[in-house]
């Protein structure tokens, strides 16, 4: 018995590609909503205003404390008995981005509050108003800080959108599943699945690591 | 130019200033010396509310300034308001809080675009005169941490003269400098006292505070022990609690 089977990856080749297709741009989609989402979210957990503060942190604390696959599976599969319907791409996306906007903001929150209390003072006394300060000097020195941490959740999305399958989007996973389902060459099937996997995942973890090196060297040391 | 009027400051149970009135005049220097945890630092923080005291009264050029006292309460101002007085005092600390990401001219041209509303290019040429006028010209494109104390905490003193404050407050400028880069930041200290800058220094430096003050003000313990010219407090001290802290740091 051969276990590698080059007539399958003939077959079913391009369909698996078409997988790893829905993958990378789920990730994308995802990776972009988060990381912009998320800002506002983490501004909320830190705003004066107690009712705000309570709220992001209801939606925070629920995300953090149960598992993504749930989440998945209750947007799209409860939801409809409330007459939201979503389809699976869609149900996919809006899961994935809840998730990583919950965690990306306490990234941020954290970043935010480890640039150094002397530059809102600088800041006050040449007249920049708390939002001007926000943008133009505390969140330009919180996004170095968190980069690297954000570059590892970006790759670990990229392997979380396997859970997708759960709500039947054929991401790369899926794919492999129903294929090998199909032909019964599981060996040759998760094995290229495997492959297809690492050969964007190995590159992006290099991408970020050259982004964390470049950041920290980019980096302008505090001034104390 | 500047009124205080029985500031206190209490952080929990502990008063660090116990009823501090002063008045700052237009083009005075005055420095304010005292021992580590007198409330100096802290009393001249009040003065641009980074600080906001528990009670007493800021008056800025014959207005009082950030808050109004409503039953007993300190209401604050709103935002635009505050910054408007606060753009009038230009600060420098201790630890120079520059800007990191931004380059010198940067950290100069922030407070006149965002703050003042300048254009980026009349911005620029302020900021270049600035820089200029604190001796760093030809630093304009340095970022803070590719510059030596002495010339991070003189780009921090043009950040805050480009904002054309009425009064300088310093809260120990030249504490965190190596000894031999402290020089260079009193010499453009001693420049703006001769151009007849209002100006309230906290400060360890005595020799300086000898040279360059019209007025020296002791504190101890939040309060204001000994105040008057520097021949009187620093040569001629009346109370015990002055002579032995000037013992000390003389030594």
């Amino acid at each position: 018995m051969e276990f590698f089977n080059v007539d399958v990856i003939r077959d079913y080749g391009g369909a698996l590609l078409h997988g790893l297709l829905m993958t990378v741009i789920l990730t994308f989609i995802v990776i972009t909503l988060s990381l912009g989402l998320a800002i506002p979210v983490a501004l909320c957990r830190m705003s004066p205003y107690r009712v705000i503060r309570a709220i992001s942190s209801f939606y925070v604390e629920v995300i953090r404390g149960t598992p993504l696959l749930l989440q998945l599976v209750y947007i799209y599969y409860v939801l409809p008995s409330i007459g939201l319907n979503l389809s699976a791409f869609f149900a996919a996306i809006l899961g994935l981005t809840l998730n990583y906007t919950a965690y990306m903001s306490e990234v941020y929150r954290g970043g935010i509050l480890a640039v150094p209390k002397n530059q809102w003072e600088a800041a006050a006394t040449i007249g920049l108003s708390k939002a001007r300060t926000l943008q133009r000097i505390i969140l330009p020195q919180a996004l170095r800080i968190v980069t690297p941490t954000l570059g590892n959740y970006f790759i670990s999305l990229f392997k979380d959108t396997a859970l997708a399958s759960v709500v039947t989007v054929q991401e790369l996973t899926f794919t492999g599943q129903i294929i090998s389902a199909r032909s019964y060459q599981y060996f040759t099937i998760y094995t290229v699945t495997a492959i297809l996997y690492l050969s964007v995942g190995y590159p992006a973890a290099l991408f970020v690591r050259w982004l964390e090196q470049r950041t920290q060297h980019g980096f302008r040391s505090r001034s104390v | 130019m500047i009124g205080l009027v029985d500031i206190r400051k209490r952080f929990g149970n502990h008063e660090v200033l116990c009823g501090i009135s002063e008045t700052f005049a237009t083009g005075e220097v005055t420095c304010i010396i005292g021992p580590s945890g007198s409330g100096k630092s802290t009393l001249l923080r009040c003065i641009n509310l980074l600080e906001q005291p528990t009670s007493g009264e800021i008056i800025i050029e014959g207005e009082i300034a950030y808050y109004d006292i409503v039953d007993g309460k300190a209401r604050l101002h709103a935002e635009a308001r505050i910054s408007k007085v606060r753009r009038k005092l230009g600060m420098v600390f201790q630890d120079f809080a520059l800007f990191p990401h931004l380059t010198a001219l940067g950290n100069v041209t922030e407070g006149l675009i965002y703050g003042l509303g300048l254009e980026k290019g009349e911005a620029k040429a302020i900021a270049n005169h600035m820089l200029a006028r604190v001796g760093l010209a030809d630093h304009a494109g340095h970022y803070p941490d590719e510059l030596s104390g002495g010339q991070k905490q003189r780009v921090a003193i043009a950040r805050s003269l480009a904002m054309s404050p009425k009064a300088m407050l310093f809260d120990e400028p030249t504490s965190a400098l190596d000894p031999e880069l402290v020089g260079e930041v009193l010499e453009v200290m001693k420049d703006l006292c001769r151009e007849g800058m209002t100006m309230i220094i906290v400060t360890h430096e005595m020799k300086f505070a000898r040279e360059i003050a019209d007025r020296v003000i002791f504190i101890d313990q939040g309060a204001v022990v000994e105040e008057g010219p520097p021949v009187e407090v620093l040569d001629a001290p009346r109370h015990e609690r002055t002579r032995n802290f000037l013992k000390r740091v003389m030594r």
